[in-house]
């Protein structure tokens, strides 16, 4: 009977553009990931100063990488800016001229992830990002350089002029120092510019995804009552049991089968094409400040999971809307304003702001989510939004599927 | 075979759309006969469980119908009067997806469904998307859907509605092949429908059963005569709002009526043998339609 129903959806000619629509999406999203989009943009600039893309650029990137491939100890460090002060003194690195300062950019290229965390790391504030900061840099220490982290934390927690000073209760202050402190240093590092980009753009493809199978799905009870296919469909054996379970099937599959292939596809093409190294890399390399001591394989696998919790659920609800309110109109709408409720709310007191975090919207953006400090405090533990919201959507899909199976089930002909 | 409807009453905010009905049901074909809006969407509805009573109960040999659930829709077969379907499925696709609704394996439902679409004469159009099909074929799709499991009770709701007059002879025929065995509900507005074919007819009026019987038992049960008189072109219009006329036929020089009336209305009057036409004249004060607006 799942069958039928997946019939029903993909037989009109909306269901098949939808479908189009879908895969053009995943193609869209594949192509730009090779080519740079939004976020992040992989690229090599070359001895002229001009950034030059495409696989041969890549090559070029990674190689320049490779030679600061290892643990990002003192001697590394040391390496680097010293590097960096070399390039500096160089005319072109002195130059106001563009092109040549490009040049002196492109010289940087392989230690550049390196000099943004010295950048972050000798920042006055814990807020401040200076670019310039490891220019004025001479000597380093291994041990600052880690330790900057947490004292600027600290520092930034602690002080009586700072909204963080209130915003966040001891236990979670305790919390946020304990997760620093967690990680361990030095880190490895390599070039990982392939699942940057990857978790850079993650979002958008589950985003787009969920509104078009939030059209797929948004028919699946409502249609049986603008059809008229409803009196005879209820006044079957199996219409009110096995049939209204197969059409949540449908829907659950059909959510599971698009948003698992489409990411896959994405995932494999975009590290196919810019590399799968650097998977055991922890995130922090990218996100200095993140509270996730996680690598960027495990971000990845947190992004997936966390996209399909958050789909399944907007699918799970929109079905629900269709079932109760009969109306595929109302259903098709529900993705949306999930979605674009959050953004207008943004923004406006702190405790908005983590209610908003706890939207499943927040799950299709799991990586815009690793440099955030939503805490959620619970019977008096301290958790990350995320360790909250990813099994509560779980939870609350699970308990959606009865719910729509009552029903639809009940409902009345009149 | 015992589908028993007792003191059933739909209350809508009301308005009793069925009124305190009260009937009993086995092997057979049963017409009921009502003008728009008497109830008999309503009462099929409740029959088909797609509607909660607001008071009175259904029984199958004995057995409430709601509580019997599935075993109960086991039964039944229904074409809606506002038959609808799943527009981009194929004849045989929706055919073979009832089928597999009504809990037929699907080795049973193919070979059911070959047979039925013989029955009919839909094998040419097997292959058809449903929205291309004409309104005749749609209904005869929609009764080969009622039929797919056999039904014990099968309910159709205005079945010939928006036919035309050879596929609504087509219609008859099939319906009365397929009553052998069963209760067959049918329900029109139409006498001509079911005069022949119903072994009872029930007439209903606003949600209540009227009067129920044979069709010779109806007819007998009229109280008044049914006269033929000729009547000059001026004066139809004075008898027209004088009398119950069931018929007006234009003669040379004026029109033969026929008319329902107690007394010879005119000195001309003959009087003649009443049809179940007179008869659902006589009680819904209005002519039985042949033209129809429902579809
Ligand atoms: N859901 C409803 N809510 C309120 N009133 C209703 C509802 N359904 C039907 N009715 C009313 O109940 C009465 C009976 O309607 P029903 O459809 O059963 O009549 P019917 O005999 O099938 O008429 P028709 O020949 O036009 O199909 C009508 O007056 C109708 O307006
Ligand atoms: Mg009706």
């Amino acid at each position: 009977m799942i069958r039928y129903e997946l019939k029903k959806i993909f037989g009109s000619v909306g269901g098949k553009i939808a479908l189009g629509l879908y895969i053009a999406t995943v193609i869209l999203s594949c192509f730009l990931a090779a080519n740079g989009f939004m976020n992040v943009d992989v690229k090599w600039v070359n001895e002229q100063g001009e950034s030059e893309r495409g696989f041969q650029a890549v090559q070029k990137l990674r190689e320049a990488r490779n030679e600061w491939e290892g643990y990002l100890d003192q001697e590394m460090l040391t390496k680097a800016i010293q590097e960096n002060s070399r390039i500096n003194a160089t005319p072109e690195g002195q130059s106001s001229n563009v092109q040549k300062s490009n040049i002196a950019y492109g010289w940087k290229q392989g230690f550049s992830p390196i000099r943004e965390m010295i950048n972050r790391s000798y920042s006055v504030g814990f807020r401040t990002y200076d670019y310039y900061r490891a220019d004025r840099i001479s000597v380093i220490k291994e041990e600052t350089f880690y330790g900057n982290r947490t004292r600027q934390l600290k520092d930034w927690l602690y002080d009586k002029t700072d909204v963080a000073y209130d915003l966040y209760t001891e236990a979670e202050k305790q919390y946020l120092i304990g997760q620093y402190e967690k990680l361990e240093t030095p880190f490895y590092v390599d070039y990982h510019d392939g699942w940057y980009q990857f978790l850079e753009n993650a979002a958008l493809l589950p985003m787009l995804g969920i509104l078009i199978i939030g059209y797929m799905v948004a028919g699946i009870f409502s249609n049986e009552f603008k059809w008229k296919a409803d009196t005879v469909y209820f006044s079957t054996l199996l219409g009110r049991n096995k049939a209204t379970s197969s059409k949540i099937k449908a829907g659950l599959l059909l959510v599971t089968v698009l948003y698992w292939a489409a990411m896959l596809i994405y995932s494999f093409v975009t590290l196919g094409y810019l590399g799968f190294e650097g998977g055991n890399c922890v995130v922090q390399l990218r996100v200095w400040k993140s509270l996730y001591n996680i690598t960027f394989w495990q971000a990845w696998v947190l992004t997936l999971i966390c996209g399909y919790i958050g789909n399944l659920f907007l699918t799970a609800l929109t079905m629900f809307i269709s079932a109760k309110t009969k109306s595929s109109v109302i259903a098709v709408t529900t993705p949306f304003v999930i979605m674009f409720i959050p953004s207008f709310l943004q923004g406006m007191t702190d405790w908005l702001d983590t209610v908003i975090a706890m939207m499943p919207v927040s799950l299709l953006e799991f990586y815009q989510h690793l440099g955030t400090f939503n805490l959620i405090t619970i019977f008096g533990k301290v958790f990350r939004v995320m360790d909250v919201s990813l099994p509560l959507y779980a939870i609350l899909t699970v308990a959606l599927v009865p719910v729509i199976y009552q029903e639809f089930r009940r409902k009345q002909i009149v | 075979m015992d589908l028993r409807i007792s003191n059933l009453t739909k209350d809508f905010d009301g308005f009793k759309a069925v009124n305190n009905f009260s009937y009993s049901l086995d092997c057979g074909v049963y017409g009921l006969l009502g003008v728009n809006g008497a109830g008999k969407t309503t009462l099929m509805r409740m029959l088909t469980t797609l509607m909660k009573p607001t008071s009175g109960h259904i029984t199958w040999d004995g057995e409430d119908v709601f509580a019997m659930d599935g075993k109960y829709r086991m039964l039944l077969g229904y074409l809606p009067q506002d038959f609808g379907y799943y527009p981009d499925f194929s004849v045989y696709d929706y055919l073979m997806y009832i089928a597999a609704l009504k809990g037929i394996r699907p080795a049973v439902a193919r070979q059911r469904v070959k047979e039925l679409l013989k029955q009919v004469g839909l094998v040419k159009a097997r292959n058809k998307k449903m929205k291309t099909l004409s309104g005749g074929m749609k209904r005869r799709a929609g009764i080969a859907q009622a039929m797919l499991n056999d039904p014990k009770i099968l309910i159709l709701d205005e079945p010939t509605a928006g036919l035309d007059p050879s596929e609504r002879i087509r219609f008859r025929n099939l319906i009365s092949e397929l009553s052998e065995d069963r209760i067959v509900l049918l329900s029109t507005h139409i006498v001509s429908d079911i005069e022949y074919i119903a072994n009872d007819i029930l007439l209903m009026k606003d949600g209540q059963l009227v009067i129920s019987g044979t069709s010779e038992d109806i007819i007998d049960s009229m109280p008044e005569s049914v006269w033929i008189s000729r009547v000059s072109k001026s004066s139809i219009d004075v008898c027209l709002k004088r009398f119950k006329v069931s018929n007006v036929k234009t003669v040379p020089g004026g029109a033969e009526l026929r008319i329902i009336s107690r007394k010879q209305p005119t000195e001309n009057a003959i009087q003649v043998d009443a049809t179940l036409e007179d008869v659902f004249l006589y009680y819904f004060g209005e002519r039985a339609g042949e033209d129809d607006d429902s579809v």
